[in-house]
Order: structure tokens, then sequence, then C-alpha cells
């Protein structure tokens, strides 16, 4: 079938918005470059300033490492809590699975703001506002429905006979889980873990709430920083961030190809 | 930014050395001095300071360096006490929570005098102890049962001369004017002064405002909606002004300052008819330094010195009467009870702002949306 | 034991950490939000009687709804074509069209409102360009009102609008459109009375999921709109952290939810839940 003048045009215009969606972050970087104080397009000279200052100042480097252990954290956590609770899902056969799957999802599709509220409800009174374990818990129970999700797709994949056939040769449950079921879901977790380390370290809304002094995570000081709307170390930090989403976006790609080869190759 | 940044920890690396025994106290005072800042403050913001500190909540910046010296050096030596910042900015709704929590972390919180007639009466803050804060240290109406105002900043305007150059804008009446003097203007976005300089400019008398008509304030801000946009932070309206995005702001006098210095003039400050905001240090219920601490550090903060040296700082003005008079030459135009300003601005009511600040920002945002 | 296992398989044991948690430290506070709608600051109806009574909620409530529509309307419109011209591609360029839109799915919103805020600004990239061509001779308010908040928001929600629609076009069989040509039917024909039709669930799902996501959205509105365009969301913040209102808060968090809950069981007549919400994850 040849492709109309319609499809033409539509490709044309398709790219197009896809240059639209990809393009405007990039206005970050010349202004990451201004030699001036403020926020400004560099006029002819450039300077590395605002870089020099995102990784001198200790006030973004704590920002960076904070962020960086709470989003680890809420990871391993996450990809933990949500590896057992798809794997625990897969092996219940009951209609009720369903109903709890959607459930455990919410967190995940109900909007950020209520979210914030029931946080901030639940943290003030155990007094973990503003600290390590509140973020972490909030984050934790935020992005384990990711993990879910990626670590049940793969168990779609996952033929159930397998694990039959590995309880029959006398296979304990736990080995059965280690040797057979965990191998197989591998590209599913590592995408999940992937996936839930992003979501935290780009949480902004839920932390505005939770957090104020002593955790002050890298969206939280970006937010500030846009709010102010003065300092261009902020345009340095996007840049960084950008560079990072694209780094963690390759890794990504690359845990996809092995699963669709690991997917070929069974079949 | 940067130099800060290096001197503040060449000092704390000083402190810890000197703590340590590795500087003598001689090379320590020659490097506070280098720096300009006082030896008891570097030690408090020292992490390894002894317990015995009293917590300033503040909203950081420049402020933590100025309450650092003008306050806390004097109430060092007065008490021996040091003191420490949490600059996470104490909004009404953190205090209470951080009440609410039970875990208070701080003892004096650079707020507004409104938030202590709203958090006063429903026990989130501890009552000002006046054997110990002096009534006659401020204004009359400002000593209230739960704060006490120990600076004052204002609600101005700032023009662009340029625009206005030959016919300048000298009130709120002619601010809400967009005929006579077109361009955008920049307001408030949390209602404060936003809505006592509308009623002014309408012709309400500026000791007639309160209790504040809501319509006729909302019906003159919204007559300029089209011309209006908003800011929520000193900085955002200062880069609104620079960037020429706005050509007349209401401005905190203050910022207006700063922001004539970095427009070469080419903004003006406008003083007339600024409305005087109290600023209180109010104090969290159950403060872990004790309330009589916070109440040693409220005092100290009255103190003629301590003023005097905020204004010159931080541009905030004293609101110790004492101090009015003592107000150096070159900040007498700018600060708002200087003898040049004091007859021409009108004082805030903290009272009608504590019992109803929440359905005016409430009504000021859907005014404006 | 034995009898246990036979109702209870033991695959629940591996659900109950996470099922614990989110009961515990989600769904608890939750009901308690839903609780506070109906007690603070007095117990009753008042925070739900103020929606009838007050103009204020109810204009926040219209422009919530209103920029919503909209942004769901230019999102699956614009998404819609996209994900046509990627299903319809070939597979090496669909490849290169994935990897954009997902890129563009993973930057940080922050970076993005920020480089919206660069672009439009009164001295921002487009108004200087604009007036260097000749195009304008003032700069044009694109931001701090509403259409900087539309422009912020679509940007965001194409990628979204998007997945759902290339998972249901790649469904299609291609054997049923050639079919409708073999009959004699055009390529416009084709289009309106098969193609369409075979993708609404992918429609009505896309719509939705960026109607939910858009009811709640934050920080876009909150940087772009300026204190001009106050929608429920950043509404909810001011109750909570300025005016200290928990019980307005609440109540607007709970229609809130009851709105998104209802989309969701609308959505999930069409569409699996976790194909949806799976979409940018799954990939």
């Amino acid at each position: 079938m040849k492709p109309g003048l319609f499809d033409r045009l539509n490709r044309v215009g398709a790219w197009m918005v896809l240059l639209f969606l990809v393009l405007p972050a990039l206005i970050a970087i010349p202004v990451s470059l201004t030699p001036k104080r403020f926020l400004s397009m560099p006029e002819g000279e450039y300077s590395l300033r605002h870089f020099r200052h995102l990784f001198t100042s200790p006030d973004w480097l704590s920002s960076f490492a904070q962020s960086g252990i709470i989003a680890a954290s809420t990871a391993i956590l996450a990809t933990t809590l949500g590896t057992l609770c798809a794997i625990g899902l897969w092996r219940v056969t009951s209609r009720n699975t369903e109903i709890v799957r959607a459930f455990l999802l919410l967190p995940l599709i109900i909007p950020q703001i209520i979210s914030a509220m029931v946080f901030y409800r639940l943290l003030v009174p155990m007094g973990l506002i503003d600290s390590y374990p509140g973020l972490i818990l909030a984050h934790t129970v935020l992005a384990t429905p990711l993990v879910l999700i990626t670590v049940s797709a793969s168990l779609a994949n996952f033929d159930p006979r397998l694990e039959q056939a590995s309880r029959n040769l006398g296979a304990s449950n736990w080995t059965t889980m280690r040797r057979v079921i965990l191998p197989s879901v591998k590209p599913g977790v590592y995408a999940g873990a992937l996936f839930a380390f992003i979501l935290s370290w780009d949480e902004i809304v839920v932390t505005l709430f939770i957090s104020k002094f002593n955790v002050y995570t890298l969206p939280r000081r970006m937010w500030n920083g846009i709010r102010e709307n003065t300092d261009p170390t902020v345009a340095a930090a996007a840049v960084v961030l950008i560079a990072i989403t694209l780094i963690a976006f390759a890794i990504s790609a690359v845990i996809a190809r092995r699963r669709a080869q690991g997917a070929a190759s069974k079949d | 930014m940067q130099d800060k940044q290096f001197m503040k920890e060449t000092l704390l690396d000083g402190a810890r050395a000197y703590r340590a025994g590795r500087m003598d106290r001689r090379t320590f005072l020659a490097l506070c001095g280098a720096a300009g800042v006082a030896t008891n403050a570097v030690l408090a913001g020292d992490a390894q300071a002894a317990a015995d500190h009293i917590v300033m909540w503040n909203w950081g910046g420049i402020s933590e360096e100025c309450h650092g010296n003008a306050i806390g050096v004097p109430f060092t030596e007065k008490t021996g006490m040091g003191m420490r910042f949490d600059t996470s900015g104490p909004l009404e709704g953190k205090i209470r929570e951080m009440v609410d929590s039970g875990n208070v972390t701080a003892d004096v919180a650079d707020g507004d005098l409104f938030n202590a007639v709203s958090l006063g009466p429903t026990g989130h803050l501890e009552a000002i102890d006046y054997d110990i804060v002096s009534k006659e240290r401020t204004l009359p109406q400002y000593a209230l049962e739960y704060g006490v105002s120990v600076i004052l900043y204002g609600y101005a305007f700032v023009y662009d001369t340029e625009a206005y150059g030959d016919n300048p804008p000298q009130n709120w009446a002619d601010f809400f004017d967009t005929e006579k003097f077109p361009g955008t203007r920049s307001l408030y976005k949390w209602a404060n002064g936003s809505l006592e300089a509308a009623l002014m400019a309408d012709g309400v008398p500026g000791d007639q405002l309160y209790p504040l008509d809501m319509e006729r304030a909302l019906a003159k801000i919204q007559s300029i909606k089209d011309d209006s946009i908003y800011w929520g932070s000193g900085s955002e309206v200062h880069s609104m002004v620079v960037s020429g995005e706005a050509s007349m702001a209401i401005i905190w006098q203050n910022r207006g300052k700063n922001i004539e210095e970095d427009t070469e003039g080419r903004y003006k400050l406008v003083n007339n008819q600024a409305m005087a905001m109290p600023g209180a240090y109010i104090v969290p219920k159950g403060n872990p330094a004790g309330r009589e601490a916070a109440m040693q550090f409220i005092a100290t903060a009255q103190e003629v010195p301590s003023q005097l040296a905020i204004l010159e700082c931080l541009g905030m003005t004293p609101s110790n009467p004492e101090a009015f008079s003592q107000i150096p030459e070159h900040q007498q135009a700018y600060a708002i009870t200087s003898a040049q300003n004091i007859d021409k601005i009108v004082f805030n009511d903290p009272v009608w702002w504590g019992e109803n600040s929440s359905e005016a920002v409430n009504a000021f945002l859907d005014a404006i949306s | 034991m034995q009898a246990l296992t036979r109702y209870i398989s033991p695959g629940w044991l591996l659900v109950a950490p996470f099922f614990l948690l989110v009961v515990a430290f989600y769904l608890g506070p939750l009901v308690n939000i839903l609780w506070l709608s109906l007690t603070d600051p007095e117990p009753g109806l008042g925070n739900y009687r103020m929606l009838t009574e007050s103009d204020a909620l109810a204009r926040i409530l219209w422009t919530t709804l209103r920029i919503c529509a909209i942004t769901t309307v230019f999102s699956v419109v614009i998404g819609y074509c996209l994900a046509y011209a990627m299903v319809h591609a070939h597979q090496k360029s669909q490849n290169w069209m994935l990897t954009l839109l997902l890129i563009s799915f993973w930057i940080s919103v922050l970076v993005r409102t920020f480089a919206w805020l660069m672009l439009l600004g009164h001295n921002g990239v487009v108004n200087s360009g604009m007036e260097a061509i000749g195009l304008i001779d003032r700069p044009v308010r694109f931001m701090r009102n509403e259409l900087g908040v539309l422009i912020g928001m679509v940007h965001y929600m194409i990628p979204y609008a998007v997945l759902p629609l290339m998972a249901n076009m790649q469904t299609l069989d291609p054997r049923v459109m050639a079919a409708s040509r073999n009959l004699g039917a055009n390529g416009v024909q084709t289009f309106r009375r098969i193609y369409l039709p075979l993708t609404i669930p992918g429609i009505v799902a896309s719509s939705l999921l960026v109607f939910i996501l858009s009811l709640g959205f934050y920080v876009t509105p909150a940087i772009l709109g300026g204190g001009r365009v106050l929608m429920v969301a950043e509404y909810i913040s001011v109750q909570l952290l300025v005016t200290l209102r928990w019980g307005t808060a609440a109540m607007l968090g709970t229609l809130m939810l009851i709105g998104v809950l209802a989309l969701l069981w609308i959505m999930s007549r069409f569409m699996r839940l976790t194909t949806v919400f799976g979409g940018g994850a799954t990939r």
C-alpha cells in the first residue's frame, strides 16, 4: 500500500511534534553557559562558572547526595517489595488477584497532590517529617507499583510449567524461587529498580510537603531555584539532570533489548 | 555568593581547628576579623557546638548572617548561649506542624505579628514574657500577648523612571491608574499589602483601613487585572522588575532599595503611603532552649544597637521608638520609620490579619485568577 | 495448616508485605483525609456545602476542568497523529521516534518547566526571536496565564496520550484496512469508517489517562500560571500550607479522588489498567 498524501504530511508532522517534545529542554544548555550572574542567554561569551558552582557548592552537592541516598534506598526497598508482590500475585490463582493488583497500583494512579496530603498527614504525628525514613517510606509506597508492573510483565512471559517441573524434580519453594523464577524475571526486576530510582530521584510534589530543611533533595532545590528565578546554577543542574536522564535511558534500552532477546530465544 | 560560601567554610574549619587546639586564639580572631564576622557567631554555627544555644528559624539567605551578627553576638555576650539557624522559612502551617508533631526544633521564628494572633490562642506559641521583653521598646499597638514586633518592613512600590520619568506616580491611586500610567503592574500574591494599597487608591484614608472592606479592595484590584502579574517571593519580583516585565511593582521596601541599586536608579522606590508591617519573633510552644532564653533573645533584638544593625544589614526598619531618631542619614529615604517617612506611612493591623487572613488570602487568590 | 493453605494460597504471603504497607501507610491516612472532609473544622457537610455557596470554589473547579479538558483534547489529537505515524512507520524510523518520545517522557518535569520559563518569558527566546525577525514589536505574554499552563501541560501529556494509543493501534489487523481498500473505499473513507472506530478504545483510554493526570497536576500550573491560573491542586496546597484549612483541602481531595476513581472505572471497561499505566514502564 502506497502512503497517501495525508500519511506523508502526518509523518512530517509527527517528526515536528517529536522535536517539539525534546528540543525545548535543551534551552537549559545555553542558559547554563551564560557568564552572567543572572538567568540569561549568553551573548558571544561562554563560561562554565555555573557548573563550577554546582559542583563545589555544599548545598547543591548535599542535595545530589541526599537524592542519591533516598533514591537508592527507595529502589532497593521498592524492588524487593514489588518483586515479591508480583511473584505472589502471579502464583495465586484466584479471581481476587486482579482486584488486589488494582488496589496496589493506587498510589501510582492517585494524583500526587492527594498523595502529598496523605504522607503529610501520616508523617507529622509519626515525627518523621523532614527525615530520611519519612521520605524513603513515602517514595517506596509510590515506587513499588512500578516494580510490580515491570516484574508482572516479565512473569507474563514465564512458563508456569517450568516452576512445576522444578518442584517435581524435588526443589523446595525457596530453591525454585531463587534458581528458576528470579533468573527469568531479572530484566523486569532491573527495569523496575531503575524506574523506582528515577521516580524517587525526580519526585517533587510529595517531597515539597514532607521535607523542609534537614532533607533537601535535588528536585526540591531545583523547585526553589525555579521559583526564585534568578540563579543560573539551576540551568546547570537541569543540564546535568538531562545528561543523567539520557544515561538512564541508555541503560533501560539495553535492559529492554536483553529482555527482547531473552524472549526471542525462548520461543 | 561563592566567596561568601568559601569564607564560611574557612571560618568553620578555623572554628574546629581552634576548638581542637590546632589553631591559636589570635589567628582565629584574625580570621574572623578578616571575614567581618564575630567569633561567637562562627562558633555557634559550627555543627560541633555545645548544646546550649538558641535556634532561630528564618528565611535563610543574607538574613542568616545578619541575624547572627546583629542579635546573635550581643545575645551570646549577655547569656553565653550560642545561636544556630534553621533557614527553611517559618510559614504559619509549618509552625503549626512543628508544634503538632511534638518535635519542636526551633526557639524563635522570624514571622509576622499576625501569625501570633492566629497561632497563639490555638496553643501553638509561648506567650511573651513582658518582664523580660520591653513593651516600651516597640510601638504600643504591636505588643501583643503571643508576639511582639521587633522590626518593621514595608510594602511600598517601585516604578520605571524611563516610562514615567516626567510625571512620576506618587501614591497608590497612581499605582492603580493604568490610564494615566499605562504598563504592567506586579502585586504580591498573598494579598497582604495589596489589599490595603487598593483601598488607599480607592480613597480610604490610611488610618481608617481596618476592618478591610474586602469587596471594595478586590474590585479595585480586579480593575487592573488585565495589566497585573503576581509575585510570591522577593527575588521573583526583583527579576520581574529588572527584566522590564513590570513597570510598577508593589515591593518590600528593603527589596526596593536593592532594585534601585541594581538598576542604577532606573527604577525608583516610592515610600509615600507605604504600609508598615510588624515583623515579630514568635516562640513555638515547647521550644527546646526554654521560654526564658527565647525571651532574652527577643529582648536583645529590641535593643537599639541590634535594631540599627538589622537596618544596615537587612534594610528592615527599627520598631523600637528609641531607635527612630538614630537612623543614619543614608537610610533616611528607605527606612519607613525615619523622620523623613514616618508621617507618610500607614500601619498594618495584625489583629485583623490574624483573624481574617485565611479568608482574605482565599478571596484574593480567587479574585486574581 | 494444610487446611489453611488450601484456602489461602502461599502466594499471598509474598503479597502481604507491600499490601500491609499500602494499607497502613497509604490507605489509612487517605481514609483519615476523607473523614477530615466531614469533620474539620466542625462535623457535618459544611465543607461540601461550600461548593454551592462559594463562587470562588466553583470557579476553581471550573478552571481545573476547563484546562484539563483543553489539555486532553490537544494532547490526544496530537498524540493520535503521532501514534498513527509511529505505528505505520518503518521499523527503523519507528525505533527512532520511540526513542525521542521516551526521552521526552523521561526528562524531569522540573527541567521541562524550567525550559518553558526560559523560552516563554518576557525576555525569553521565543519573544526575542519573534522580535528579531520583526513578527512582533512588543513582547507577547506567553506565560503567567492560561496559555502558558496549557503549553506546558500539553507538552508534558503528549507522551502519555501516545502510549495507550500505540498499544491499541498495534493490535489492529492491517488486513482489515487492506480489505476495505480492495472493496473500493478510498483512504479517507477507510480511515473514517474502519480505522477510527477500531481505535476508539485507545482514544478513550488515552483521553481518560491524560485527563486524570491533568486533574492533579501541580508543578506546571504553579510555575507557568504565575498565580493567575488557580487549579485545584495548587489551591489544596495553599489550604494546607498557608491558610491551614484542612477541611477544605480534604474536601477538594475527596472530590478529586472520587472523580479519578470514577474515570478509572470507566477506563477499565475499555482497557486493562495495567496496560495503560505500564505503558511507559514496560517498554
